[in-house]
């Protein structure tokens, strides 16, 4: 082979290993975009608002009191005013079915109809003043060719007021298993509740349902009532104010659980999904949320959650969602969805003017729109996301139930009867915290370990050292977690004082030691070997850490009579857990402790040897050194070696997750668990309905981690070039 | 009676003899060398290292390369310290105290004897703060003496007139030759005694070594200054005695214009003359 060919051939190897290392290079940048862009567009999602098509489905349905749709939204249910109930295929408008539900007597209609936030059940109101409710449902038979057809579901409705004194003024009713509830109110303004047991006789199978009825003497003009929880229910009066009664425990008496102030006359009350808190609309277009709140004397009171923003002109009625706590507010010529947890307005949809009335289907994918003319319009709709706005991620919201507005996490799985609290602020502060807790034993300890390691450490023991640490780093961390969780947090629980201590102890016993060495004469400091130095002074610390640890649980006894974490919640009323942020603290340490210790290390060795030369040839002792010459220098290497360490604590999941006991709360308490964003993740998503509000939450809130670790990443390199360009 | 010079660095050598003013009484000696051994680990060397520093004189080491003038250089400031299982044996006095003794604070034996390396090594801090470094570390904070003593550094070391408007600027930003003045004016600042000099103008070009050569011929009489030096006629130019060292030994002593015109030993013509080195 000549020289020529030789040199062609080194040529060729040549570019094509820099092309090998430039394709490498793209790669990596190529996978980061590509995992920002699929976290961006799987939570991308969330932003969107409602949308709803524009036209729809016609068909006509005859004059109608109510209507809805079943589940897959190919047939709509009409009531009519002779008590029957009539289905109708919504693909071809053919009449399907045809039954009288509700038996009449002569010259008796329907009144009222009114269906459950959960579109289970319907019940009416007869213009004699009697009151019944069935159940709503739909059979779904498969054909051959997998086609569906539908039908009703054979039920019998149950009279819940069977001989009336005159028109019912308002009522609503309640399908609790095998609990009926209903409360109407009289056109005098008295105000009944009935309770119907159902109870199956084990013998003969007959069912026999048993009533309970408990009357409130008038307290005004009843516009509306809405049942809530465990016998309660909210009443709207024509003078605009709201109050609440609850049935007694033992069922003999009303109890009344507090009044809102009046406003406008009240429009409609309606309960939300849930029946945890109820929609008032007033006569001025105004919508607010009610609820019970748990007071501290355990009695519920009412009072209101929140208030939309804005007035609606002609608001005609509230629809609530039977999936979520969202409402379709009915306008003169438009719909306005809006969002009952946050208190906002997502969207408003113009209409028709003719539309009357209007029913969301069960699945939340089309909205029916009831014409003045008798005809019916399926919509198709869009939902999006509404329960996740930025209110409900980042503000305090008024949860069901809760007595003050609170940042909460605490997603829901499958069901939404709970209300979804999706706060990211406990999420974000328990990150915050438990990366606080690992940094702050972390920093002052890799730092001042690695400025030992590479300027005062000589010999064999820095080129142990260095790798000995490196190896911890490389320890995964599931068996940190699980060493945290199952043995370090029994273990140090009743040595907490100790553990807090021992770092003071060994700055003490340093302090100590160098002002005694510094007094020592100089022959007599040639005792020890500067190479032997480091193993006495570790013999010393092992020592100190040792008396520390075993002497703990005495001086907690001394100083508070009993344990610390006896002592925490009794003296202190401050929580105490056995997974808490200080075994994280500890745990995490070993990963970011060698993180840091390691390129801290390299910006310290990476000075120039010639500077400390010559700060030593001018006299400066190795301290002097170290703070004069070294340190600043290498103040990028060091600030960027933090970072990183810093992304490291964010970002870390499984200590975190097996050690913290995962309890989402606010607050920086040492002795309480938290939970941090990465392990909220490992938690959940697993377990997220792929494509939920949940679901994209979560990946709005791994975009979060990514957008943070990424910056902290990006401005540790920036820093770090920067500084070996200034050295 | 005067040999006349028979080379070229012979020639050199007297010339700038003729230069210097002559000191009234040959002066003692500020360092003692006797019976100087020094190992690294197990490798030894130096041998038998007997030699006086005159005071307030230049004295140039001279010798091939690991002949151990460099090792030789930096026992006197122990800056062998820093290196780990070094071994000294014999006595090395400064003004008559032995500097290996452990009762000497090496702090305050470096402060006395300043030194300057090879390749300008400024630290990366202004101008100012370099050279105010030495006095700092030994408990100098006061701002008015600091300024007067910075200035009369850099005078001293040649420098004041390039550097006066921008003290504040880095260090780094000076030229080569400028940043090895500025070391030596840092070394001033400790106002030291003897001041060692290794190779301070190798890594320079002829001109920045030029400068440094005229303030090396400044500084004597006020310091004394022991010099290593690849460099030979250098060595002749600025340096009153010339020692010579071949493979860890002190082959010969004495007046530059001596050793450099009429050597006592055949090694040091034959190395002076270029024939090995």
């Amino acid at each position: 082979m000549g020289p020529a060919d030789y040199n062609r051939k080194r040529a060729t190897v040549d570019k094509a290993v820099a092309l090998l290392v430039r394709l490498g290079g793209i790669g990596v940048v190529l996978a980061v975009f590509f995992i920002a862009a699929f976290l961006v567009m799987e939570a991308a999602p969330l932003a969107a608002g409602p949308a709803v098509a524009s036209r729809g489905v016609l068909v006509e349905a005859g004059r109608a009191l109510a209507a809805g749709v079943e589940p897959f939204a190919e047939a709509s249910w009409s009531l009519r005013q002779d008590g029957h109930l009539q289905l109708r295929d919504l693909r071809d408008g053919e009449l399907i079915e045809d039954r009288e539900l509700f038996r009449l007597r002569e010259d008796e209609r329907v009144a009222a109809v009114r269906v459950a936030a959960d579109q289970g059940s319907l019940a009416i109101a007869t213009t004699a003043g009697r009151l019944a409710a069935a159940p709503l449902g739909f059979v779904v038979d498969y054909g051959d060719e997998l086609e569906r057809s539908h039908r009703l579901e054979g039920t019998a409705p149950r009279w819940l007021i069977e001989e009336g004194a005159g028109p019912l003024s308002a009522f609503d009713h309640q399908v609790d298993g095998p609990t009926v509830w209903a409360v109407a109110a009289a056109a005098d303004g008295a105000v009944e509740l009935i309770r119907g047991k159902l109870k199956i006789d084990k013998l003969s199978g007959e069912e026999r349902i048993s009533f309970r009825k408990l009357v409130l003497e008038p307290q005004g003009e009843v516009r509306d009532l809405a049942l809530l929880e465990s016998g309660a229910f909210v009443a709207g009066f024509a003078d605009g104010s709201v109050r609440a009664w609850q049935a007694s425990r033992d069922f003999k008496a009303l109890e009344e659980r507090g009044a809102g102030a009046p406003g406008a006359p009240i429009l409609q009350i309606r309960a939300l999904i849930g029946s945890g808190s109820a929609l008032v609309a007033r006569d001025d277009g105004s919508v607010e949320r009610w609820m019970l709140k748990l007071q501290e004397s355990g009695h519920p009171v009412l009072g209101q959650a929140a208030a939309m923003p804005e007035r609606l002109p002609g608001l005609r009625g509230v629809v609530p969602s039977s999936r979520q706590r969202l409402f379709f507010a009915l306008g003169q010529d438009e719909v306005w969805i809006g969002q009952a947890t946050a208190g906002e307005y997502l969207a408003r949809i113009p209409l028709p003017a003719r539309v009357r009335g209007l029913a969301v289907a069960p699945r939340e994918d089309h909205l029916l729109l009831l014409a003045e003319d008798g005809s019916l319009e399926l919509r198709a709709i869009d939902l999006g996301f509404p329960a996740v706005t930025a209110h409900t991620l980042f503000g305090k919201v008024l949860y069901e139930g809760a007595a003050e507005p609170a940042w909460t996490w605490q997603s829901t799985g499958g069901t939404d009867a709970y209300e979804p609290k999706t706060s990211f602020v406990p999420l974000i502060l328990g990150t915050l915290k438990g990366t606080f807790w690992a940094l702050l034993p972390s920093i002052p300890l890799a730092l001042l370990g690695a400025l030992f390691t590479a300027r005062f450490l000589r010999g064999r023991a820095r080129e142990i050292v260095k790798p000995a640490v490196e190896l911890l780093a490389g320890i995964p961390s599931v068996i940190l977690g699980f060493v945290a969780a199952l043995y370090l947090a029994p273990a140090i629980q009743d040595r907490m004082l100790s553990i807090m201590l021992l770092p003071i102890a060994l700055v003490l016993v340093t302090v100590a030691l160098a002002s005694v060495w510094a007094r020592l004469p100089l022959r007599k400091r040639r005792i020890l070997h500067e190479g032997l130095a480091p193993f006495v002074l570790a013999g010393v610390y092992f020592g100190i850490a040792w008396a520390v640890i075993g002497a703990g649980p005495w001086i907690e006894q001394t100083l508070f009579g009993t344990s610390l974490r006896m002592w925490l919640p009794e003296g202190l009323g401050l929580p105490f857990e056995q997974r808490n942020a200080a075994v994280v603290g500890l745990a995490m340490g070993f990963t970011v402790t060698p993180l840091i210790f390691t390129l801290a290390e390299d910006a310290f060795r990476n000075v120039p040897e010639t500077l400390a030369e010559a700060s030593q040839a001018l006299g400066a002792t190795p301290w002097q050194t170290a703070v004069r010459v070294i340190v600043p220098p290498a103040m990028p290497g060091v600030v960027a070696a933090v970072m990183l360490g810093l992304g490291r604590a964010v970002g870390e999941t499984m200590i975190v997750l097996m050690a913290t006991g995962n309890t989402p709360i606010t607050g920086m308490n040492l002795f309480q668990g938290f939970r941090a964003l990465s392990a909220n993740l490992a938690v959940e998503l697993p377990e997220a309905p792929h494509g939920g509000s949940l679901y994209r939450t979560l990946f709005l809130s791994a975009l979060m981690l990514f957008a943070f670790t990424f910056v902290i990443n990006t401005l540790a390199e920036v820093v770090r070039v920067r500084g070996r360009k200034a050295l | 009676m005067t040999q006349q010079p028979t080379t070229s660095l012979g020639r050199i050598a007297a010339d700038a003899a003729a230069r210097r003013p002559r000191s009234e009484a040959p002066p003692g000696p500020v360092i003692r060398v006797r019976d100087m051994d020094f190992h690294y680990g197990a490798a030894q060397a130096l041998w038998d290292i007997e030699l006086d520093v005159p005071r307030g004189q230049v004295m140039a080491l001279i010798g091939p390369s690991g002949c151990g003038k460099s090792t030789f250089l930096r026992t006197l400031n122990r800056m062998n310290d820093t290196i780990e299982g070094t071994r000294v044996d014999g006595q090395v006095l400064l003004d008559g105290a032995n500097v290996n003794s452990p009762d000497v604070d090496v702090v305050e034996l470096r402060r006395r004897v300043g030194m300057v390396f090879q390749r300008p090594n400024p630290f990366p801090m202004s101008v100012y703060d370099n050279v105010a470094f030495g006095p700092r570390l030994h408990g100098k904070s006061k701002k008015a003496e600091l300024d007067e003593r910075v200035e009369r550094c850099l005078k001293g070391a040649a420098l004041w007139d390039e550097v006066r408007d921008r003290l504040k600027s880095p260090a780094l930003s000076l030229s080569g030759g400028q940043q090895q003045r500025l070391c030596i004016a840092r070394a001033l600042a400790n106002e030291p005694e003897v001041l060692l000099l290794d190779e301070p103008a190798s890594a320079l070009d002829p001109n920045s070594t030029a400068k440094i050569e005229d303030l090396i011929f400044e500084l004597r009489g006020r310091y004394t200054i022991v010099i290593v030096t690849h460099n030979m006629q250098q060595a002749a130019r600025v340096s009153d005695s010339t020692a010579f060292f071949l493979k860890g030994r002190l082959i010969e002593v004495g007046s530059t214009r001596t050793v450099f015109t009429n050597p006592a030993r055949p090694e040091t013509e034959q190395y002076i003359t270029g024939r090995f080195g």
